[in-house]
């Protein structure tokens, strides 16, 4: 009798197992497809430029900080880092303050037309951001504050503030109302009910976008590129300076590309069980 | 020294009718149970007395002084949540603390309150717990914790034993009794279960669409209901019901005849009449004349549920009517399809209007 149950529990678990390999054989396909340019650039950044030129793959190579040096320091790149890291921080703060309690009164509160303001928040994402450019270049312009920082955080912040009342409000939604009764009635205002209690609650999914308002904003181009393309433009917008007429500086761009990548990459391993969840919990609740 | 609803009349923003023009007036240390079937606007009483929900008119006065605008937190009131609505950051001693805290109580007073009322309810060891890790009856204690701890006047509860299982849910209730007793704090406890609002009310509040329907002690409530609503809802079994028409003297349903005895002074027209299961007597076989102050009558035993110690009888006779009757001694003898003699008493006889169901 107790042969029975485990000849017919053999093929089953032997064939979870295949699905397993399946699985990670097709996980590992997506990490080397995804992988594969990143670690090219991360190469190339480290190569002379014969190498990088080179009509074969050069895999072994003693690597060398030519391309850094030549960027940062003779080409004057390293100010670049600071206007890209001025912008996003600037810009993630400023869409936060202002998205996060709005997302707060989407979530709790009723009122007329709350449903179709709410879609009006996501329709300023639809248009195409050309669209919406040409027009903020020719106000800002007007407001002489074109090529500054400034700019590009609020330009930065039209995009981004959708998100965060996207997101936030489905993290919002997942917190029960009667929290905010209840600290009510433990003696705060509707106000304080919100910073002192709902907002310590809500801190995983403010986080989650956070990071994602700052990788947004640290990765655009149009915006920065038309709106403050010389004393104050990002790093990402550097990179077609090195496009010349003499040809591409192949191993400037790695390099770029490389620093540019960095806190992207850090913030994401810091944060990503909860920009998973974030995510996902804005595009079933929002 | 008193908390009175006035006129208080609340209207949901897509046309619903919460409460219509509900009256209400309650003394300090009372232990008020509103109770009604869901959709009767028992928690939004609860949620306008508490300032979290607006009325659409009427006031709210507490010692003569209107307090409608107040906002919740300065109501001095506090309240328990169906779902506890404990704060998961903080352990319980932070939960329990956190009115204190927030009403910038000295660090001293805070511990010592703080300790005094997780002692009364044995929370002592949980103390350092978050909310996470506690079962669903320990969760429900600290709630009451956190919502006795600063001793306000009114203690609000929104039907804070329904998540609880049966067992535990008659234990909280001996223990809710107890803590009303020694600390005299009044409570206003909202349920739609009628158990629960007997053992523990001092004054019931049966609510129905918006509206009172009566107000008074338990024992009131469940002996003298003023409509077939409250007699129905109050008393497992219920109230048997039979719809018929009094004439001469004599009330008829189907086969069931029940003569009224002198001096009934009720009109001949169709009524409703209602008696408890407990008062109906059954005797085995159907003999038995009516004495002076019972109505005998024969029917059939068509059902035998024994929930002991108790026994229900469900009898019928011609015509579709059914009483149940409940007796904690049932002959041995009895099986269904049985004649038995069913005694009516005439002082437990309740008669109804068929149209209104207010007490004739």
């Amino acid at each position: 009798m107790s042969g029975e149950p485990r000849s017919e529990a053999r093929p089953m678990r032997s064939g979870s197992r295949a699905w397993r390999g399946v699985a990670i054989g097709a996980v590992l396909v997506i990490i080397v497809v995804a992988l594969t340019p990143y670690i090219w650039m991360f190469l190339t950044s480290f190569k002379n430029r014969l190498e990088v030129q080179a009509d074969k793959p050069v895999w072994t190579f003693s690597p060398t900080f030519e391309h850094y040096g030549g960027v940062f320091i003779d080409k004057k790149y390293l100010p670049l880092v600071w206007n890209s890291v001025f912008i996003a921080t600037g810009t993630t703060i400023l869409s936060l303050l202002i998205g996060v309690p709005a997302a707060y009164v989407f979530a709790r509160s009723r009122f007329r037309g709350k449903e179709d303001l709410f879609f009006f928040f996501l329709t300023t994402r639809m248009a195409p951001a050309i669209s919406v450019v040409v027009p903020m270049y020719l106000l800002f312009n007007k407001l002489g504050l074109l090529d500054t920082r400034v700019v590009v955080v609020l330009a930065h912040s039209t995009f981004n503030l959708s998100l965060v009342v996207w997101m936030m409000r489905g993290f919002f939604a997942d917190i029960p109302p009667q929290m905010d009764e209840a600290a009510q009635l433990d003696g705060h205002t509707r106000a304080g009910a919100f910073v002192r209690v709902i907002l310590p609650l809500a801190a995983p999914g403010i986080a989650a976008t956070a990071v994602l308002c700052f990788i947004m904003s640290w990765n655009e181009f149009l915006y920065a590129f038309i709106l403050a393309s010389f004393e104050s433009r990002t790093l990402t917008v550097g990179i077609p300076g090195l496009v010349t007429p003499h040809g591409t500086l192949w191993g400037q761009v790695a390099a770029v590309a490389v620093v540019a990548t960095l806190p992207i990459i850090l913030f994401t391993i810091v944060v990503q069980r909860h920009l998973v969840r974030g995510l996902t919990f804005g595009a079933v609740k929002g | 020294m008193a908390i009175e609803l006035r006129g208080i009349r609340k209207v949901f923003d897509g046309g619903t009718v919460a409460l219509d023009s509900l009256d209400l007036r309650f003394e300090r240390g009372e232990f008020l149970v509103l109770l009604g079937p869901s959709g009767c606007g028992k928690s939004t009483a609860c949620r306008i007395l508490a300032g979290l929900e607006e009325p659409s008119s009427g006031a709210i006065l507490m010692d003569g002084t209107d307090i409608t605008q107040r906002p919740p937190r300065e109501r001095d009131m506090s309240m328990v949540f169906q779902n506890y609505a404990l704060y998961p950051h903080k352990t319980v001693y932070e939960n329990i603390a956190y009115p204190l805290k927030v009403r910038r109580r000295a660090k001293g007073d805070i511990n010592r309150e703080v300790r005094e009322v997780a002692e009364m309810l044995s929370l002592t060891r949980l103390l350092d717990r978050r909310p996470a890790h506690l079962s669903g009856g320990e969760a429900q204690r600290v709630a009451v914790a956190r919502a006795l701890v600063w001793k306000p006047a009114i203690c609000l509860m929104d039907e804070p034993l329904s998540n609880l299982d049966a067992l535990l849910r008659i234990q909280t209730r001996g223990q809710l009794k107890r803590i009303h007793r020694d600390l005299k704090t009044t409570f206003v406890f909202v349920t739609h279960d009628q158990e629960e609002a007997m053992s523990l009310g001092t004054t019931i509040v049966v609510l129905e669409r918006g509206r009172l329907i009566q107000l008074g002690p338990p024992g009131d409530i469940y002996h003298r209901p003023k409509s077939r609503f409250v007699a129905e809802f109050i008393g497992r079994p219920a109230m048997n019901t039979v719809a018929g028409r009094i004439e001469g003297g004599v009330f008829r349903a189907g086969e069931l005849t029940v003569p009224l005895g002198e001096g009934h002074g009720r009109a001949d027209g169709p009524v409703v009449l209602g008696i408890r299961p407990e008062d109906i007597g059954v005797a085995d076989g159907a003999d038995g004349a009516g004495s002076g102050d019972a109505a005998v009558v024969e029917m059939t035993l068509d059902v035998i549920e024994a929930i002991e110690p108790d026994t229900l009888l469900v009898l019928v006779c011609g015509g579709g009517v059914s009483l149940t009757a409940r007796v904690l001694r049932r002959s041995p003898s009895l099986k269904p399809g049985d004649k038995v003699a069913v005694s009516l008493p005439r002082a437990s006889l309740r008669f109804f209007d068929p149209e209104t169901g207010k007490l004739l």
